[in-house]
């Protein structure tokens, strides 16, 4: 299946001038990445890693010095291209003048959405994004918060096939994030592609099929999810009624154990983990929760930055 | 159809920039201003002295027309320097071409809106002129036609020029380099004064860099109180042609700038 994001060796570098000195940064650096369609693809690494600059090219704002990249075939920031993605910028900026419907409404008739279509998916959208009661103040007096849901209902209004996502979830409350991660898995299972960059890790564990990590304009690491958490070498029980003796067996056996409110949280290594729990069992106590240890991807982010990291472990 | 829409928004926003208040403040400080002026005519007529009232009424109107018509350029080269500077320095340009929109298509768009803007403007002065004209009891001449359409035209040349450097070079310098250079022909004339080689080399420095700039005579035909020299179609139409001439080169150069511009600043 063809690609409908594709790297190909994409190389920039910001050159400013500080008085006299002329100060240069790579921020990309022959990055070589392929998103498929239908995933979502977590695009993870530290600050200034190039995460924003890939999509900045992406989205044709700024243009590479080397290579290429295609979006559904086309060249980054080709218009016709833009009518099938959705991005959301990391700094929203709209104009503070008008209101959540106006702006909706201008957005999506830059898209070629036709007006009755308009008519109907703006207040769906509105109300999916608890913006309802907000539709006749202009957006210059919004919190953060409500920001990011207006740039989240922009990026739906045409209902595209890619969504471009800079720290979705960024000034949101719990409950705002966990909407954002509804909407993604609901267009992942109608079939929309989500290229998502974030620094949350477990919001990308929760949501991706694939990660990739880049740093220092280089993709270091790339793989699947799931991949990941089934083979992650340790796995977190939480149990209930274990013997005291079950415990320090297991803690001379190298296993993390945690005591909070008569319950335990157990860390140990998969190979532990059934003679553990038939011995539990055995005992009279009862598992609450088996899960792979939360630190898989975080696990793998800093694997990838370490390796990345020239001898002495700063990197230049 | 979508440089519509975003010509359209461009005007929406202009109409609430705070820098356009303090424009209009200075519009209705120049109009209060010289309506002592027409009070003073107006109470000379009454003490039976029409001629010279009519006169001085022209007189104040034809100052009034002049400063009015200054104002649109100021207005088309301070909205034309700072619209898509200001864009890209607030983002708001980020999410609007991240649309099924070409660049040329955005900055086409603005520059309607300027003209939205400039046509707003016009609209109102004109109705105030107007009012004055008929309250003198001047008669409407036929050439004022023309002086609104060169105002046009020389302020969307201006807005053209703005717009160019303005995207090369920053909105500032874009309105000195602006200002420098439609001042050259009248500073030529100045320098003549002084030195007659250093005002012909001036001139034809100035007519280098401004070919046929003296056909657009807006000042002549914006006249009240003297018909301009009479004029055969051709001047019209060459004058005209190199106005339009001049706005399409440099709305070419500002899309050619633009279009491999880098909208974001490294952070």
């Amino acid at each position: 299946m063809a690609a409908v994001l594709r790297f190909e060796a994409v190389s920039k570098r910001y050159v400013s001038r500080r008085g006299l000195r002329r100060i240069s940064v790579q921020a990309l650096d022959e990055l070589n990445l392929e998103v498929e369609p239908g995933e979502i693809f977590g695009f993870l690494g530290p600050n200034g890693a190039g995460k924003t600059t890939a999509l900045h090219l992406l989205m044709g704002l700024i243009f590479p010095d080397r290579g290429r990249g295609t979006v559904f075939g086309l060249p980054f920031g080709h218009r016709h291209a833009h009518r099938r993605i959705g991005f959301l910028p990391e700094n929203l900026a709209f104009y503070r003048y008008l209101t959540p419907v106006q702006l909706l409404r201008y957005f999506g008739r830059l898209n070629d959405v036709p007006a009755d279509e308009l008519e109907r998916r703006i207040p769906e959208l509105l109300g999916r994004l608890k913006l309802d009661e907000a539709v006749r103040r202009p957006v210059g007096g919004f919190s953060r918060g409500m920001l990011q849901r207006v740039g989240l209902a922009q990026v739906l209004i045409h209902d595209p096939d890619l969504l471009v996502l800079d720290e979705p979830t960024s000034g949101l409350d719990p409950l705002g994030r966990r909407l954002v991660r509804q909407l993604l898995l609901e267009l992942k299972a109608r079939g929309k592609t989500v290229f998502l960059s974030s620094h949350l890790l477990s919001e990308i564990e929760l949501v991706s099929d694939r990660v990739g990590v880049v740093d220092r304009g280089r993709l270091r690491r790339i793989g699947s999810v799931r991949g990941l958490l089934e083979a992650s070498q340790r796995v977190e029980l939480i149990v209930r009624g274990a013997s005291a003796a079950l415990l320090d067996s297991l803690r001379q056996q190298g296993a993390e154990v945690a005591e909070r409110d008569h319950l335990h949280r157990i860390v140990l290594d998969r190979s532990q983990q059934r003679p553990a729990i038939e011995r539990l069992w055995q005992e009279g106590g009862e598992v609450l929760s088996l899960v792979p240890a939360r630190s898989t991807i975080e696990d793998f982010f800093v694997e990838a930055i370490e390796e990345a990291l020239p001898p002495g472990g700063e990197p230049q | 159809m979508k440089i519509w829409l975003v010509a359209l928004n461009t005007y929406r926003g202009l109409l609430r920039h705070r820098a356009l208040l303090a424009f209009i403040l200075l519009f209705l400080f120049t109009l209060i201003s010289s309506l002592a002026g027409l009070y003073f005519a107006s109470r000379l007529a009454e003490g039976g002295a029409g001629e010279q009232s009519r006169q001085m009424f022209a007189r104040q109107i034809e100052g009034l027309t002049q400063t009015f018509a200054i104002y649109a350029f100021v207005l088309a080269a301070l909205t034309a320097a700072y619209l898509l500077p200001g864009e890209i320095r607030t983002g708001t340009i980020v999410p609007t071409l991240g649309r099924a929109l070409s660049r040329s298509q955005f900055l086409l768009g603005l520059f309607l809106g300027m003209n939205l803007l400039l046509a707003s403007y016009l609209a109102m002065a004109g109705a105030i002129l107007g009012g004055l004209v008929l309250w003198s009891g001047l008669p409407p001449a036929a050439h004022l036609a023309w002086g609104v359409l060169y105002l046009v035209l020389i302020a969307n040349i201006v807005g053209a020029i703005a717009f160019f450097f303005a995207m090369r070079l920053s909105p500032l310098v874009a309105v000195v380099a602006l200002l420098l250079w439609i001042s050259l022909p009248s500073a030529a004339g100045a320098v003549r004064l002084y030195s007659q080689l250093w005002g012909e080399r001036l001139e034809a420095a100035a007519s280098r860099l401004l070919p046929a700039w003296d056909l657009l005579e807006f000042d002549q035909f914006l006249r009240l109180t003297q018909a301009p020299t009479g004029r055969g179609a051709e001047f019209f139409l060459v004058g005209i042609t190199h106005g339009l001439d001049y706005i399409l080169i440099f709305l070419l150069l500002a899309l050619l700038a633009f279009r491999r511009r880098s909208l974001l600043s490294p952070n």
